[in-house]
């Protein structure tokens, strides 16, 4: 295990609003735009509050997780981008990692092939 | 939802710990036709305006200058309209929809950061506060005497109240961050 991956393993488990948040920014985004994501890839499911958001990317700026990287022009409005650090990168790999893990051991111990059950 | 019509001033306490408690009563506010234009810890002016169900949510947050249209502009895009702020209290509404009531928070985390940044923003000042009692408390006791004893005293028993309350805010606010972890619990 690399010293970047054993630095990753600190930050688990996240919440599910922080792996969103931070799979969103895997390409550059700025802050609507990742409300926005999130709500798209979760089917309407996860809606995402601006003050969640806020203190949230707050948050990963401290832990070095996302950085700045710029400014863009949308609905009329100057708007900060943020993306992923290669920790934080790092970071996602390792939870996604884990989810999957999970997931992988239920199936084996509710017996089930394939998939979950639909819901 | 601003109308021109009248305006209307209204005193209430409310405290850091009961904030949802305000944000109701500046709902149904809204519901009589009376629009928050401006805060100011206990003095609130109103605006009268069309009735409308507008839901109100506060909240807390110490912002560097250079994030505050970052902040702002978050919210903005959310659909929320920044009526204004008191002390770190940023004030917000929206108009309420069909459903769920629309929130500034998505999880309780974020709601629990909230009280935990007012917290230790207390915390921060208590030694601060202390060390004036202190410094207030030494000079009495060094003998001051006539007028300037008087004033130190009644300043230490000023001080000395508000220590009290402090220490019960933190309390209250403590309680309820336990409250909403609680209540996040299966």
């Amino acid at each position: 295990m690399s010293t970047l991956e054993r630095k990753a393993e600190r930050f688990l488990p996240l919440t599910e609003t922080t792996f969103c948040i931070l799979a969103a920014l895997a390409t550059p985004r700025h802050g609507y735009a990742v409300m926005q994501r999130v709500e798209e890839a979760s089917r309407g499911r996860i809606r995402l509050g601006p003050g969640t958001l806020y203190g949230a990317l707050t948050t990963l700026l401290r832990q070095d997780l996302i950085v700045r990287t710029g400014e863009t022009e949308d609905g009329g409005e100057r708007r900060k981008l943020y993306v992923l650090t290669e920790l934080g990168r790092a970071v996602v790999d390792a939870e996604g990692h884990r989810l999957v893990e999970v997931v992988n051991v239920s199936r084996e111990l509710l017996g089930i092939e394939g998939g979950l059950r639909e819901r | 939802m601003n109308g021109d019509r009248s305006t209307r001033v209204a005193w209430r306490l409310f405290w850091a710990w009961n904030d949802e408690k305000e944000e109701r009563w500046l709902r149904e506010m809204a519901k009589q036709g009376w629009h928050l234009s401006r805060a100011a810890l206990v003095r609130f002016v109103f605006d009268q305006g069309e009735p409308a169900d507008v839901v109100y949510k506060l909240d807390y947050n110490i912002l560097a200058k250079r994030d505050r249209d970052e902040y702002l502009g978050l919210f903005r895009a959310a659909g929320w309209e920044h009526v204004g702020e008191v002390a770190n209290w940023h004030y917000f509404r929206t108009l309420a929809t069909t459903g769920a009531d629309p929130e500034i928070f998505s999880d309780v985390e974020s709601r629990i950061a909230k009280y935990k940044r007012l917290l230790y923003l207390l915390l921060a000042l208590l030694p601060i506060s202390l060390v004036s009692l202190q410094s207030l408390l030494d000079r009495r006791l060094a003998g001051a005497g006539g007028a300037m004893g008087a004033i130190l005293a009644g300043g230490a028993v000023a001080y000395t109240l508000l220590l009290v309350l402090w220490s019960v805010a933190l309390i209250r606010i403590a309680m309820h961050i336990r409250k909403l972890r609680r209540r996040s619990e299966p």
